[in-house]
């Protein structure tokens, strides 16, 4: 069986005087899911050592407030996918999964 | 109608206007540019880069628009209060800066499945030949 790669979950928070909660949106402001996931994707890249270059099965679930931390998992789900989540307060709030190659990145994989 | 005038009817600010501009739309697809990836005051860098998956927001902020033109068509009155989108069956992105694409982001996106209050977009967002972002997007509009 192939080593699998294992991720020390970490977690990811936005103060609420980041400039792109402030302008989004008027009077509430959330956390981008873009900024979210790009803040997922970074740590994985380098705790990974390799590219992530697309993403399947991406749920964003519910909307992340500044200063809430959300808790990220991730573990491998075959040599070139990883599945996560990130929770807060123990409730999903985005879940997905990262490949680093472009073959099997479609939905209807298993 | 300027680009700014149509931000006015979503819940985007400031700087998180990203699109500059609404280059070609119809019923069923929206074509804008945007310059703001290069600049330095761009609310989504992170570490002095703008990361490679923050194409994303310009994609949904496309099909945002795309939103208000179409609800403007149909003399719909009002603005959009929220903007979210909720899934993504796959998306291909470059991994790196998007600030180091010289060129003005193009950023398109086309329906492939309308109800009132979610809608699901293929978009894609390129600079120059480089294609940055590809995939699909479920959005919800309300």
């Amino acid at each position: 069986m192939p080593k699998t790669t294992v991720i020390a979950p970490f977690a990811i928070s936005f103060a609420g005087d980041h400039p792109a909660v402030a302008d989004h949106f008027v009077g509430r402001p959330l956390v981008p899911g873009a900024l979210l996931l790009s803040a997922i994707h970074a740590h994985l890249s380098v705790a990974l050592g390799q590219p992530l270059c697309a993403t399947s099965r991406l749920r964003f679930s519910q909307a992340v407030l500044p200063q809430q931390s959300v808790r990220v998992q991730c573990e491998q789900k075959t040599a070139s996918q990883w599945r996560f989540s990130g929770a807060v307060d123990g409730q999903t709030v985005i879940k997905g999964i990262f490949h680093s190659d472009l073959s099997n990145s479609s939905e209807s994989e298993q | 109608m300027k680009t700014c005038e149509l931000y006015q009817q979503l819940p985007h600010s400031g700087a998180m206007c990203l699109l500059q501009r609404v280059i070609a739309w119809d019923k069923q697809s929206i074509c804008c540019s945007a310059n703001s990836h290069l600049s330095t005051a761009n609310p989504l860098r992170q570490n002095n880069a703008l990361p490679g998956l923050c194409a994303l927001e310009y994609a949904a902020q496309a099909v945002a628009l795309h939103g208000v033109l179409k609800r403007q068509q149909r003399g719909v009155a009002g603005r959009y209060a929220e903007a979210y989108v909720v899934s993504s069956k796959q998306l291909i992105f470059a991994a790196g800066d998007l600030s180091d694409a010289a060129e003005s982001l193009i950023i398109t996106a086309e329906l492939t499945v309308w109800h009132e209050a979610s809608a699901v977009y293929a978009v894609s967002v390129s600079a120059g030949e480089r294609r940055l972002l590809q995939g699909d997007l479920t959005v919800i509009l309300s």
